[in-house]
């Protein structure tokens, strides 16, 4: 339960970076630093008016603190790198549903290109996180660990990590992969409909989303201890964030094309750490 | 409400920007007074794009015939609490078109409005004050 306090902490903090960092790139001040909770906690006071679609942005948002409590928390943790990628998958695929459902044409376009792209990133994602899971022969976070404590950091796995921030970026749905929620394409997405106390929890989501992608990529990427992870985690967000605000958005194609072509990318860079890790013992 | 939430509230406002039948010189004002140079972000206020998501109705132009109903959908799309800022002559009295065959009515005959930001069209500083004077109304 701590862990998930200290996600929304670590959440509401890279919200704020995220959207100050995009201020400070248009000579702008930015948000005071509590303007995400001020926003959420408006929300949650707010009415709601919506149709069935206001009971799967909350199964999204527990699919997310699934994944948050599966990730490493204290030492010899028992979680696993499987869960993780298949709650936050899920929880995208419940935005992507509540979008169509909720009746709104923009919120219909917006869930379509929410599944598309998610599907694309998850792919990316698997391939990425699994050219560390041929290194260290187990996809549980412990053995990771102990694969990186014992073999030392293996130079090779820059390449995937670069390929897991491509995915953060489209998973994070932040410029270029802005495309989902364009908004001046197809409104605000999937959320469209959401008001009040649903669109809090589709906030609330995407905070705990903030915290769980940049922790995944520490805790497969370099094995760190929790409090190194944070530290690391900030330097992502802080990654993604130069990267959003120098970008503009892709065109449909162009993101998945983009997303597609990392994932053959990572999926080659992936087999090649598997031959050399079975035919030459540990590779490089 | 409680003293708390307002105080809540007033520290984050989301807009929603609506151009009915204006000549989009209303419009033009409105995006200069949430780009950079202003920078209504540091105020906690945001546009965002739909409005089942805002606070506060930004309306400019002239309400024609058929632009009546769509004012007042979107009105009630909006989620309590909820205030309306009109913009422009035009939104107060439909200014220089006011005579025009197509005109229906008022904004405020439509949707109950809670600040006049005039002049045709009004300075920047002028429709963020406006805002932030719409937010004191809170109680």
């Amino acid at each position: 339960m701590l862990s998930i306090i200290v996600a929304l902490v670590f959440g509401i903090f890279a919200s704020w970076l995220l959207r100050n960092i995009a201020a400070r790139a248009e000579g702008r001040v930015g948000p005071p630093l509590l303007q995400p909770v001020w926003d959420i906690l408006k929300l949650l006071s707010k009415g709601a008016i919506g149709n069935v679609a206001i009971v799967l942005p909350l199964v999204s948002l527990l699919l997310v603190a699934f994944a948050v409590l599966n990730l490493p928390f204290r030492d010899n943790w028992g979680g696993d790198l499987i869960v993780v990628l298949y709650s936050l998958t899920a929880s995208s695929i419940f935005t992507t549903i509540a979008g169509v459902v909720s009746g709104s044409p923009f919120s219909r376009m917006g869930g379509s290109r929410e599944l598309q792209q998610t599907l694309l990133a998850e792919l990316l994602l698997v391939a990425s996180c699994f050219s560390v899971v041929v290194l260290s022969n187990s996809t549980s976070f412990q053995s990771i660990e102990i694969y990186y404590m014992t073999h030392g950091y293996n130079l090779f796995l820059i390449f995937t990590f670069v390929a897991m921030l491509v995915a953060c970026q489209a998973k994070l749905r932040k410029a270029p992969f802005d495309i989902p929620d364009a908004n001046v394409e197809v409104a605000a997405g999937p959320s469209t409909e959401f008001s009040g106390y649903v669109l809090a929890m589709h906030e609330l989501t995407y905070i705990l989303e903030l915290y769980a992608l940049p922790m995944l990529a520490c805790f497969v990427f370099f094995g760190m201890n929790y409090a190194a992870a944070l530290m690391m985690s900030i330097i992502i967000i802080f990654v993604i964030g130069i990267a959003a605000a120098s970008n503009a958005r892709f065109s449909t194609h162009t993101g998945a094309e983009v997303l597609f072509f990392t994932f053959i990318f990572a999926l080659m860079m992936t087999a090649i750490m598997y031959i050399g890790g079975r035919f030459y013992g540990t590779f490089v | 409400m409680s003293g708390r939430m307002t105080s809540i509230i007033k520290k984050s406002q989301w807009v929603y920007l609506l151009g009915l039948a204006g000549c989009n010189g209303c419009d033009i004002e409105i995006i200069a007074s949430v780009c950079a140079r202003l920078d209504p972000e540091r105020l906690g206020v945001k546009i965002v794009s739909s409005p089942r998501h805002a606070d506060i109705l930004l309306v400019n132009g002239t309400v024609n015939k058929k632009l009546k109903k769509p004012l007042k959908e979107i009105y009630d799309q909006m989620a309590e609490p909820k205030l309306v800022v009109a913009v422009g002559s035009c939104a107060i009295s439909n200014g220089p078109f006011r005579e025009c065959y197509n005109m229906a009515c008022r904004v405020d005959e439509v949707v109950p409005v809670s600040i006049y930001v005039p002049g045709c069209p009004p300075r920047p500083h002028a429709i963020l004050y406006g805002i932030k004077k719409a937010i004191d109304m809170v109680k």
